[in-house]
């Protein structure tokens, strides 16, 4: 460990911890950046949300080229404040629940078909031939890819429960639980698979797919609160990126799923510390209105940040009103 | 009679459970206390230990524990397998919740937090003979808590000890007379419980005053 390391641990020993309190004044800066750069970078006539969408999800995917045409981003509508702005305030989650399907590039065309259910279905599942966490990197990308359509697939209904499972047991059989937790090495897109899993053990009735789930949410719990993997410890880590970040957050996505779902409060009371070293990392994000990759990034980083808080805020408060009118949380 | 002899394992020398603890033993008719082992707080033999242990997270345990205000947070420890096998009968441990379903640590709070309001929280302490198991071995006996007027979060701890103490001695002499009855633990019946964040700590601090 060299010197400079060892200096930065120490600071690091010295921050105080984060409060409710540092998240949103933390929120309500980015948010003032946020639309400091869109007011800036997004003028077009006619918007097109998914225009946008396309952008970051290329972003996100690191298929993104210097070459591309940045300046096309103006045609994409001012009407993404607005999205944005209702989005901050909680009154649709939609437009962040776009963003949360990133490199799905299916998803770029305008001719996406929308209520084409059999058309979606065949696209995953030419997908799942070949998909695997454990061979090339072409078969990785793949059950990144088909993680990450299965879960919108799921959540927005467009395939059915059995195909889920079907999906969800397939991307299993390739990931062993060494590679799920992986210390030093991030594996983007098994977020989406445990969220997959969490929606086919609440509408499906797979006795294995609820045994596996169920062992899985404890085995994971377990790792965010004692091990500490690097996916949710990275606090004085140097190598923190962007990606890192992104998954960290969809990981505490999980978390308050499986607290939703089963009724656990071990799980939000892990989301909470999970969004709490989260935080710390976002103090050091500053957006300018330069319309380039790193604020690019840093936009939609600071975007899922602040959707992650505001579930975080909406299950606890439901979850503090709950425990004051004495329902109670036995499970 | 041959007398029955106990070895108390302390996490620090001036830890209060253990010296009320071996203060009973000596005084329990039948019972020796042949050992008291503990680690010296500082010693070059400890300090080196936990270097080798912890690495560099030592100076973060070690600023916690006295340069910030954050009052040191108990760790939970897995005990070697060698260790647990040493003793003829087994390690006893007093667990400050009430199992199988409370496993872990916090378990003073979670029930606070997780009952309803037609039932008294399930608060209590458990003896049980130690495993590789996260309090997971069978259990000895376990004693009910009920909380009292004046009762805080914060002090549920002080209220705790002198009833950990007597349930161990208690399991201490059923050793002695050869009546211990060991009830088996399901890990179906319980969950695996874990520090607290601050903010449901708060819940709790307010929660508990609806049962005192």
């Amino acid at each position: 460990m060299g010197m400079t390391s060892i200096i930065g641990y120490l600071t690091g020993l010295s921050k105080k911890n984060i409060s409710i309190y540092d998240h949103y004044q933390q929120i309500e800066r980015l948010q003032l950046e946020v639309r400091r750069f869109f007011t800036k970078n997004i003028n077009g006539e006619n918007p097109d949300i998914f225009g946008l969408t396309v952008y970051i999800n290329k972003l996100t995917d690191n298929s993104f080229s210097r070459d591309d045409n940045l300046p096309e981003v103006g045609a994409i509508g001012s009407n993404v404040i607005r999205v944005f702005d209702n989005c901050v305030r909680n009154e649709s989650s939609a437009w962040l629940d776009l963003l949360f399907m990133n490199t799905l590039e299916f998803y770029a065309s305008e001719e996406f078909p929308f209520g084409k259910k059999q058309e979606f279905e065949s696209y995953v599942a030419s997908l799942m031939d070949g998909a695997s966490w454990t061979e090339t990197d072409d078969s990785l990308r793949k059950a990144q890819i088909l993680s990450q359509a299965c879960h919108y697939g799921l959540s927005n209904k467009i395939i059915d429960v059995d195909f889920g499972v079907q999906i969800v047991k397939k991307l299993l059989s390739t990931l062993h639980r060494g590679r799920l937790f992986n210390r030093g090495k991030i594996m983007c897109g098994t977020s989406f698979l445990l969220r997959s899993l969490v929606i086919c053990n609440k509408f499906g009735d797979d006795a294995y797919i609820s045994e596996f789930s169920n062992k899985l949410q404890e085995t994971v719990l377990r790792r965010v609160e004692i091990k500490k993997e690097t996916i949710f410890a990275y606090v004085n880590n140097s190598s923190v990126t962007f990606s890192h970040a992104l998954e960290q957050i969809r990981w505490s996505q999980y978390l308050l799923e499986v607290c939703v779902f089963r009724n656990d409060l071990r799980f939000l009371n892990a989301a909470l510390k999970s969004n709490d070293r989260l935080g710390s990392v976002l103090r050091s994000i500053k957006i300018s209105t330069k319309m380039d990759i790193p604020n690019l990034y840093n936009t939609l980083l600071s975007l899922y940040y602040i959707y992650i808080i505001n579930a975080q805020e909406r299950i606890y408060n439901n979850m503090q009103e709950k425990i004051y009118s004495g329902i109670g949380f036995h499970v | 009679m041959s007398k029955l002899k106990v070895a108390i394992s302390a996490p620090i020398d001036d830890n209060l459970y253990s010296l009320l603890l071996a203060k009973a033993c000596l005084n329990e008719f039948g019972v020796d206390l042949v050992a008291f082992v503990t680690l010296r707080t500082w010693s070059i033999k400890r300090v080196l230990m936990e270097i080798d242990k912890s690495g560099i997270k030592l100076i973060k345990r070690v600023w916690r524990k006295y340069f910030t205000s954050k009052k040191s947070q108990s760790r939970s420890t897995i005990i070697k397998k060698g260790f647990l096998n040493t003793p003829k009968i087994g390690v006893f441990n007093v667990h400050m919740g009430i199992l199988p379903k409370y496993r872990g640590i916090g378990v003073t709070e979670w029930p606070i937090l997780e009952a309803s309001e037609s039932a008294a929280p399930l608060l209590g302490v458990t003896l049980h003979i130690m495993d590789t198991g996260v309090d997971s071995g069978p259990i000895i006996e376990e004693k009910r808590i009920m909380l009292d007027s004046g009762d805080e979060i914060h002090d549920l701890d002080q209220k705790y000890l002198p009833e950990m103490v007597r349930l161990m001695i208690s399991g201490v002499k059923k050793a002695r007379d050869g009546i211990l009855e060991l009830t088996q633990q399901k890990s179906e019946d319980g969950k695996q419980y874990f520090m607290l964040h601050d903010r449901m700590k708060e819940i709790a601090s307010k929660k508990i005053k609806k049962y005192v």
